[in-house]
């Protein structure tokens, strides 16, 4: 069903976006 | 749109106390900061920049890694470990990896089976470990944010106080890294230890995580 598929993307897309950005901020912060 | 919001409540419920729990932490987490960079005469910051912070950044991956391990450490336990009249548990007869036929693998697929399952060879391979492999992905990218934010903070605190900063490296064998660590680790051990015996003895009308309230305390699993 498309959109439980979009929902699985959705959230697969969250946790890799917020992981990313705390990894990428650690990086370059104080 | 209803449709979408009705098949997907329980994500989107958790997902949204996620979002909210996220923003309530940043918005805590700021006022601290800012108190404590008053009471040493530094600058305060905003909520914006408090969230591209290393500080928010530790306080966030250092909880994640912890459950992506604990689910990760589920699915590959419950695999091979038995726990008698826990709902968590598989029965004794099925522990391992299961009969081809079983797993609905290969000429067994059936009707709607998903394509990669009837594919065979690595791919199938791949697919009846994807779960494993995404969880446990996820706890490698989690842990390395996790030790990298923590690492960032560690040396700001000793630059702050003169003293020598340390490598990469050499931060993730240190006792400080892995206080925070092993301390997030226990209780999500706990937790899953919790689950498996309570789930015997103890009952939940409707639940999925429980079995049927008149269930015998020897019935294992979830199938009856």
């Amino acid at each position: 069903v498309r959109h439980v598929f979009v929902m699985f993307v959705l959230w697969f897309v969250f946790l890799s976006a917020c992981l990313a950005w705390w990894g990428l901020n650690a990086l370059s912060d104080f | 749109m209803r449709r979408f919001l009705r098949d997907n409540s329980l994500t989107l419920f958790f997902g949204l106390l996620c979002v909210l729990a996220i923003l309530g932490d940043a918005a805590a987490g700021v006022r601290v900061f800012n108190a404590e960079a008053q009471q040493h005469g530094e600058e305060t910051i905003s909520f914006w920049r408090y969230l591209v912070s290393a500080r928010f950044g530790e306080a966030m991956a250092e909880n994640w890694q912890s459950e992506f391990l604990q689910f990760s450490f589920f699915i590959m336990a419950t695999v091979w470990l038995y726990q008698r009249g826990s709902v968590d548990s598989k029965t004794k007869e099925d522990l391992g990896v299961e009969s081809d036929q079983k797993e609905l693998i290969g000429e067994h697929a059936k009707q709607g089976s998903p394509r990669w399952a009837k594919a065979g060879g690595l791919t199938t391979w791949l697919y009846s470990h994807s779960l494993m492999i995404v969880m446990t992905s996820f706890f490698a990218a989690s842990w390395l944010v996790h030790s990298l934010t923590q690492w960032k903070m560690f040396n700001d605190e000793q630059l702050a106080h003169d003293e020598a900063t340390v490598s990469w490296s050499r931060f993730v064998t240190m006792p400080d890294f892995w206080e925070t660590t092993l301390q997030n680790w226990q209780s999500e051990f706990m937790a899953l230890a919790t689950m498996v015996i309570f789930s015997v003895y103890l009952r939940e009308r409707g639940s999925h995580e429980s079995k049927p309230v008149g269930e015998p305390h020897s019935s294992t699993g979830r199938s009856h």
